[in-house]
């Protein structure tokens, strides 16, 4: 395969494998701005897609599937806003616990949707949520193909980077900002925090529902047990090295879908001298490595992760 | 407290107890309702997880067996949880564990029983806590998250193990991806010989949660972490040495998951294959959080899951159930157990006007 060629698969793969990445960190800057740390969102990621999974299955309807998958990471990130700011359970432990529901949940789910004794084939989506070339940007030379022959899903990634001038230009943007800063503060000048966390999380439900039920009803057509396999840790990760700044975000999610594009050359053109087990557990050593790096290059919120209760 | 009468759920021990029971009364009431929902008989259903659990004599034994290990990963989880270190990868280190001894023991054929047993489990111990170093080192020195690191070094671990049982150490009249078997005088001595309870997960599973008792809540280094593990900064001001602290706590855990590793293939499986990960790690962050980070707790909640564990197992079997039912049981106890206990903790202190705290 020529060199050229190999490069612009590669590009094209990358933008693609980083959208549920990209979508799941944007979720997480979102509730982190708000001095959130949800390290439930693994957990959420599996049951939303899950769900997908299950509701594409059924009906074979992937439209539907997932509209129900993101509507299930709202439920399960509302469970969330509960334990962790009306029961006040520590934020960690609160997502932690989510995470290990979750794998527990779609673990069991699985089996029972499937049956006690599996057939030899795996089941399968039927209508997964296929590439749409736009018409006209996608006849143009090589970024047509890069840029605009690609998965819906990529589009609307591209108009999440507006989430920009949200974040740092707009008033709510401001009161967000505010609030991960010093709840107590934000309170004092007439902010409602629980109002604004809630929305956030909401909003970051609905986000890493739409990454998680992309991972079934487009990129793979089938459910398997930890399907997430660490991705919205490794989405925490982009919020960290993309030091809180969507564009940022945008960049690492990018270098990881790189990552995970060559992962896919590897396995399929791989040299039998290197395990494919190596080319597998390349992001997760990557991302120690960029953590121990660049872990301390930007400020996280002030408040991020620390209880907040308002006692009236 | 502000005035009043100190109710009885402002009591921190018995509302910690109570909060567990509650869970696990709750997680148990959904076993029974998914029993009815299944559509079989509850009462035939409970009586064959009681024989699984431990009705008979090879079930009671299975039953230590299984909760050894899980409360081996407990033990070290309180400790680092106690300092407020949230390791999560016992998982990866129990592999590894597992992956080191095995290793050994198959490289050291010739060695007589008594030496290679104590070897294979210092080297075990060595790889859990190797493997959980890393994390210590970037958590102290560029305050790198320990969720994230731990975890990550979990699916390393876990793609090492998958190469090794594919690659260089596959048995090579085996069909399946698994290592040959250790040789026999390395397998744990077992107390009788029909069952597979071993001294070893015996001793531990019982004296190490006095030990562990003894070191959180009597000892200068306890008193430490303890002081760590309720703030950071107040460690800093008493003059503790806190990333000297932090990392021991992920050492010590790093070294029971490792020491966990190294007992499943002494003196369970005898060979390394896949099916050794089973999650334990996770259930035994379950089994520290719902055990109240408190030994005794730990070693009551892992022997409780671990009977449970097996009696479900059965039932499943028996009945044809899904497999998978003791996952959601666990994730069930943890969510009621984390919320019943922080709901009982808030109302009592509902009345302390704090404001912004």
């Amino acid at each position: 395969m020529d060199i050229g060629l190999l490069v612009t698969y590669l590009l094209r793969d990358a933008l693609w494998l980083m959208t549920p990445l990209f979508y799941a960190a944007i979720g997480e800057f979102i509730v982190e701005k708000a001095g959130v740390l949800n390290l439930g969102i693994e957990g959420m990621m599996l049951i939303s897609a899950f769900v997908a999974f299950a509701i594409g299955f059924l009906f074979e309807n992937p439209y539907i599937a997932l509209l129900i998958g993101c509507l299930a990471g709202i439920l399960v990130n509302s469970l969330f806003y509960i334990l962790f700011q009306l029961i006040g359970v520590d934020q960690s432990l609160a997502g932690l616990s989510i995470t290990i529901f979750g794998s527990g949940v779609t673990f069991f789910a699985f089996r029972a949707m499937i049956g006690y004794s599996t057939s030899a084939s795996p089941p399968v989506v039927k209508n997964i949520i296929s590439d749409l070339p736009l018409p006209i940007l996608s006849r143009l030379p090589i970024l047509g193909f890069i840029l605009f022959d690609q998965n819906p899903f990529v589009y609307f990634s591209f108009l999440l980077l507006f989430l920009f001038y949200v974040a740092e230009k707009s008033d709510i943007g401001l009161k967000i900002r505010t609030i991960g800063e010093d709840p107590s503060i934000a309170d004092f000048i007439g902010i409602d925090v629980y109002k604004f966390r809630l929305i956030c999380v909401i909003v970051q439900g609905f986000l890493s529902g739409v990454a998680g039920s992309m991972l079934t009803i487009s990129i793979y057509n089938t459910f398997l047990d930890n399907i997430t396999a660490g991705l919205g840790f490794i989405a925490i990760t982009m919020v960290i090295l993309g030091g809180w700044n969507p564009i940022r975000i945008f960049y690492s999610s990018f270098l990881f879908g790189l990552i995970y594009a060559l992962q896919f050359r590897v396995q399929m053109y791989g040299a039998s001298w290197l395990p494919y087990q190596f080319a597998l557990s390349l992001p997760y050593i990557v991302t120690i490595i960029l953590l121990a790096v660049f872990g301390r290059k930007y400020r996280p919120p002030t408040s991020l992760g620390k209880p907040y209760k308002r006692i009236r | 407290m502000i005035g009043g009468k100190i109710m009885w759920y402002e009591k921190k021990g018995i509302l910690n107890v109570f909060a567990s029971f509650l869970s696990i009364t709750i997680g148990v009431a959904v076993l029974i309702f998914s029993f009815y929902m299944c559509g079989i008989n509850v009462m035939s259903a409970i009586q064959t997880l009681y024989f699984g659990a431990i009705g008979t004599y090879n079930s009671i034994s299975e039953t230590l067996l299984l909760a050894s290990i899980l409360a081996l990963i407990s033990y070290g989880l309180t400790i680092s949880f106690t300092a407020n270190v949230w390791n999560i990868g016992a998982e990866g280190q129990y592999m590894m564990g597992a992956i080191a001894s095995t290793v050994l023991s198959l490289t050291f054929k010739n060695l007589p029983g008594y030496i290679l047993i104590p070897l294979s489990l210092v080297i075990g111990i060595l790889a859990g806590l190797l493997w959980a170093l890393l994390p210590g080192v970037l958590l102290v020195k560029y305050s790198v998250n320990e969720v994230l690191t731990t975890l990550m070094m979990n699916y390393i671990a876990q793609y090492i193990l998958s190469w090794l049982v594919t690659g260089p150490l596959q048995d090579r009249t085996s069909l399946f991806p698994e290592s040959p078997y250790i040789p026999s005088q390395a397998h744990l001595p077992r107390i009788i010989a029909l069952y597979r309870i071993n001294y070893i997960s015996l001793i531990l599973l019982i004296a190490l949660a006095p030990l562990i008792y003894i070191i959180i809540s009597k000892t200068y280094f306890g008193m430490s972490l303890r002081i760590l593990g309720s703030s950071r900064r107040v460690a800093k001001y008493a003059g503790l040495n806190v990333e000297k602290l932090i990392i021991s706590s992920l050492l010590i855990s790093g070294a029971l998951s490792g020491l966990a590793g190294a007992i499943e293939i002494l003196g369970i499986q005898y060979r390394l294959r896949p099916g050794i990960v089973q999650g334990y790690g996770y259930t035994g962050i379950v089994i520290t959080l719902v055990g109240n980070m408190h030994p005794y707790g730990c070693l009551l909640a892992s022997i409780f899951i671990a009977s449970l564990m097996n009696g479900i197992s059965q039932v499943c079997q028996l009945y044809q159930l899904p497999i998978g039912l003791t996952q959601i049981l666990q994730s069930i106890f943890l969510i009621t157990f984390v919320s019943v206990k922080f709901l009982l903790e808030y109302l009592s202190t509902k009345r302390i006007k704090i404001y912004g705290e």
